[in-house]
């Protein structure tokens, strides 16, 4: 497999001149690692001349030679690459402690001298030994440095990373108003430390794989033992190992390659950018799958509510976020449906209407030049329009898009006898429902299905919208994300899951964990923590009003 | 015109499945299909051109009218 | 004795098929055909008496499917009644199975173009509908369960809808006087909402996708119940409306509908119930049609039965549109007709399958499944 697609590559990268023969043997890392050999030599004049070709025309690796500071002087060979590791600690952990060395003059013997530097010399907490070009090589581009010592066939590897990256900051994409402002980074080892900072359990679980072939982007799997299904974890590492490509830039990668079905215009897979909502999906038995360079974390297995739920939702009060989340379940469909709907009742079935709000419409709609479905199809486009321009435009030009978008469909169109008021009001409702979607691509499925209905009841009326609605349902049955049901509490109906679906229970009400997903540890907490006024009918002050008498 | 549409329809019935069943040697699955899709076409055929063919439903009624009367005539 | 599809179902989704299997037409068609021949007792032959039929039904076709636990329809009544005569009880059973679906079909389409949008060809529903049916059934029995559990809430909110928005119009001085024409009318009148439930004969091919089909019998039982509540309902407030008149209206529930005027402002939502109700046929078509499907597949020694969908479908959709001229001659055909034929592959089939089965004393495998 891999080597068929090893050629493949070869085929299709190989007249490319960065990826030079003998350079792609170091570019499959892991993969044929196992298999292909290629050891050091103990010379390090030789290692030094196939290293200078392997990182051949590369100006941020670093080669550093120098000599261990003992009497029959030791020669050292330390490649690094620039920008990726601590300069502090090469200065000083590394050649500080090797070049001036006091003391150990009389002790060294050449035979040990590897020994030595391993267990007296070097202060860092992670290092290792390597004799592999490979394994090397690819340790270096990870950003850890590796110290060849002349006469010995294997090279330490120095873990020293350490580069620029974004500090923790609020997350853009799922601001809240209660709960924490941090937010994952690009930095995959900050991520799983907020992670465990929050879970602070050995049975919390990290993995590390790397895919993409050139680009060895660190992939973390992260669940919690015994809470978690291992057939959902198996399926996860089987589903990622599956992925040959190139390289991984974004967890989005991750996401088209690991759904269930391809073809869907729902997402199977939650991304988040909070750690918390991460966390408590780990508590609830998803697996997290957390991608190095991004700070969208990947949730699996999902269900279609999830992407309707907020991590605040369980942080405010149940009563307020139970009226909040069936807001959201309208809004899903005023999204959806309020243009076709639209469409159906000025098209084919006017005596729905009350007769004053009829010739209210109709005597708006009398100057209008096109059907309600154009009417409906432009409005709607220019809206989306608007809003991709909004997002792509740099910000102080996206004000001046927002300005111009509300003049002209909120104004001239209307003046214009272009649209009619009524198909303003249909629109930017429609909009402010999808955006109080909490979550994007979520509310992109129900972008994009809007249309389809929308020619459905231009056509066919409310027979049409229901026509769709049910090949929608059809299809939402049929798909499973990890093996689990998409709507799932709704169909299959699971009356214990219900709690935390269309509307949310109080939290000592929610006693168990989804059963579909984490049904391995489903209690969660002591039964019927209902907090009550203390037994004890007098109230602790009330003792001090008798006093008074 | 009909008739077009409906051959345009049973060329896609037919690409859609018997690539499929051909490729996994699935013959009995092919005559199946093949047999129920040939009856479909000679009574949707017929139906377009407007040719008569037995109606079921007559069958029906030629069989179970008389027993059912002589069933609801207690009744009456 | 291999199943066609891994599909399994729980004990209350096969509840809510059931009640599904019946429902979505029997409440638009029973109140009339029933009142036209019951007067003012039609509740109790449309609701009592379909009761107690539907439990003789529910207690074959279950008892039949538990002797033979696991193996499909055509597999046990090859092995009652000999390999040929059990294909072509199959045979039969794929005639009658496709032929309902026509007539599903025809009466939804009907209903629809009667009531709804006069001016389309009634093919175009015809042919939507089908195709959804299609579509549902190539995803399984699992995910029509599914389905069906949304649509069914649904369906019940619907109906609640139209009941209780019309309570302000029902008069109950209509049902007096009870036993008008002594128990004869009654017993006429017993004879169409028959063949209604006895459609729940369906559990027997249904069955072994049941996780433990044990649960058959009782789930059979409690969705009798509940149809049977169902169509009492139905008929006393058919009738509170409209007295004996409600017998001249083809579908007097969405003449019911007609009437809901809420506060001035939500007038005529019956286009926004008959959506509603679109959901309630679909299901009930798929399911039927998944029926013919399962046992067209076991018939013809399928290992897949996914390749007979459409050619079944291709007949269905044909069928449901030449098999009648027009609506007055679909409800003719129950009345004339159908009472006998319904009454043979709902009952007098399974009764002598179940008969024989006990006579020549075989019975399935008891294994553990």
């Amino acid at each position: 497999m891999f080597n068929v697609l090893r050629r493949k590559l070869k085929q299709t990268l190989g007249r490319n001149k960065d990826l030079k023969v003998p350079h792609d043997k170091f570019e499959h890392g892991e993969g044929n690692g196992d298999k292909e050999k290629h050891p050091i030599s103990n010379s390090l004049e030789q290692n030094k001349i196939i290293l200078k070709e392997i990182f051949n025309n590369c100006s941020d690796v670093k080669f550093r030679e120098f000599e261990l500071g003992t009497a029959p002087a030791v020669k050292l060979l330390l490649v690094y690459i620039d920008g990726m590791v601590s300069t502090s600690d090469i200065h000083e952990s590394i050649m500080n402690q090797l070049m001036l060395l006091e003391g150990l003059m009389e002790e060294i013997s050449p035979e040990h001298t590897l020994e030595l530097i391993r267990e007296k010399l070097l202060p860092i907490g992670e290092l290792s030994e390597n004799g592999d070009f490979i394994k090397i090589t690819d340790n270096i581009l990870m950003g850890n440095a590796a110290l060849l010592i002349d006469g010995e066939k294997t090279a330490l590897i120095l873990g020293i990373k350490e580069w620029e990256s974004r500090g923790i900051e609020e997350p853009q994409s799922e601001p809240v108003v209660r709960g924490p402002r941090e937010g994952f980074t690009e930095r995959m080892l900050t991520n799983t430390m907020l992670l465990r900072r929050r879970i602070k359990s050995s049975r919390l679980k990290l993995e590390i794989k790397k895919v993409g072939i050139v680009s060895k982007t660190d992939i973390g799997i992260m669940y919690i033992d015994g809470i978690a299904n291992n057939k959902v974890v198996e399926e996860v590492r089987k589903r990622i190992d599956r992925i040959k490509i190139d390289g991984i830039l974004e967890s989005g990668y991750i996401e088209e390659y690991i759904q269930d079905d391809w073809k869907t215009p729902f997402p199977l897979v939650l991304s988040t950018e909070r750690p918390d909502r991460a966390a408590a999906h780990l508590l609830e038995g998803n697996v997290i799958i957390l991608t190095d360079t991004t700070p969208f974390a990947l949730i699996v297995p999902v269900t279609f509510f999830h992407f309707l739920q907020a991590s605040e939702d369980y942080y405010t009060h149940w009563v307020g976020t139970a009226m909040i989340r069936l807001l959201r379940i309208i809004a899903v469909n005023i999204s959806l449906l309020l243009p076709s709907f639209y469409i159906a009742i000025v098209t084919f079935h006017q005596e729905m209407l009350p007769t004053a709000l009829l010739i209210n419409i109709a005597s708006a709609r009398e100057g209008v030049p096109f059907p309600a479905f154009i009417e409906a199809f432009i409005m709607e486009g220019t809206f989306e329009l608007l809003r991709e321009a909004g997002i792509r435009l740099p910000r102080p030009v996206g004000q001046a898009v927002s300005i111009v978008g509300a003049l002209v469909i909120g104004q001239a169109a209307v003046t214009a006898g272009l649209v009619s008021p009524a198909m303003v009001i249909i629109v930017s409702l429609t909009a402010i429902s999808s955006f109080s979607i909490p979550n994007y691509s979520g509310a992109l499925s129900l972008r994009i299905l809007r249309f389809p209905l929308m020619v459905l009841a231009a056509s066919l009326g409310l027979f049409g919208i229901m026509v769709g609605l049910m090949a929608l349902l059809l299809h939402l049955c049929s798909l499973r994300s990890f093996g689990v049901p998409y709507i799932s509490p709704i169909a299959p109906f699971i009356r214990s899951d219900m709690k935390d679906s269309v509307i949310r229970f109080p939290l000592w009400a929610m006693f168990t964990r989804p059963r579909l997903i984490g049904y391995k540890e489903p209690q969660r907490q002591e039964y019927l923590q209902i907090p009550k006024p203390p037994a004890n009918p007098k109230r602790p002050s009330g003792g001090k009003e008798r006093d008074n008498k | 015109m009909y008739i077009i549409g409906l051959v345009i329809a049973f060329c896609g019935i037919i690409l859609f499945e018997a690539p499929k069943l051909i490729k996994e040697k699935m013959w009995g699955e092919l005559m199946a299909f093949s047999g129920l899709l040939l009856f479909g076409m000679v009574i949707s055929s017929a139906a377009v051109l407007n040719i008569d063919v037995p109606n079921p439903t007559a069958l029906i009624e030629m069989i179970f009218a008389p027993p059912t009367k002589l069933l609801t005539s207690f009744f009456e | 004795m291999k199943l066609i599809e891994e599909g399994k179902i729980s004990g209350s989704q096969f509840m809510w098929l059931l009640v599904t299997i019946v429902l979505p037409t029997a409440v638009l068609f029973i109140p009339a055909l029933t009142i036209k021949y019951s007067g003012t007792s039609a509740w109790i032959s449309g609701g009592v008496f379909t009761t107690i039929w539907a439990f003789i039904i529910v207690w074959v076709a279950s008892t039949l499917g538990e002797r033979f636990p696991g193996m499909t329809l055509v597999d046990y009544s090859s092995l009652i009644l000999g390999k040929f005569p059990g294909k072509l009880v199959g045979a039969f059973y794929i005639f009658v199975l496709v032929l309902t679906v026509a007539i599903v079909v025809r009466e939804f389409g009907e209903f629809l173009v009667s009531s709804f949008m006069q001016q389309t060809p009634i093919f175009v529903f015809n042919f939507l509908l089908i195709a959804l049916a299609a579509s549902a059934v190539r995803n399984g029995i699992e995910v029509i369960a599914r389905m069906n559990h949304f649509v069914v809430s649904l369906m019940f909110f619907a109906l609640i809808f139209i009941f209780t928005l019309v309570f302000s119009e029902a008069d109950f001085k209509n049902l007096y006087p009870i036993f008008e024409g002594g128990i004869l009318p009654i017993f006429r009148g017993f004879f169409t909402p028959m063949g209604w439930a006895g459609e729940l004969f369906l559990i027997f091919i249904l069955m072994p996708y049941l996780n433990n089909y044990r649960e058959a019998k009782y789930a059979g039982y409690k969705a009798a119940l509940m149809l049977g509540v169902i169509m009492s309902i139905d008929i006393v407030i058919a009738l509170a409306v409209f007295g004996q008149q409600a017998a001249d209206y083809v579908f007097p529930v969405h003449t019911l509908a007609t009437y809901i005027s809420i506060a001035g402002f939500l007038e005529r939502v019956e286009a926004f119930i008959l959506a509603l109700w679109v959901a309630g046929i679909t299901m009930k078509v798929s399911i039927w049609y998944y029926c013919a499907v399962i046992v067209a597949a076991r018939t013809f020694n399928l290992q897949d039965y996914k390749p007979v969908v459409l050619p079944l479908g291709v007949i269905c959709l044909t069928w449901s549109i030449t098999i009648f001229d027009n609506i007055t001659q679909l409800v003719e055909h129950f009345d004339i007709a159908w009472i006998g034929f319904s009454l043979t592959f709902e009952f007098i089939v399974p009764a002598l399958l179940l008969l024989i089965a006990v006579l020549r004393k075989k019975r399935g495998a008891e294994k553990g499944r």
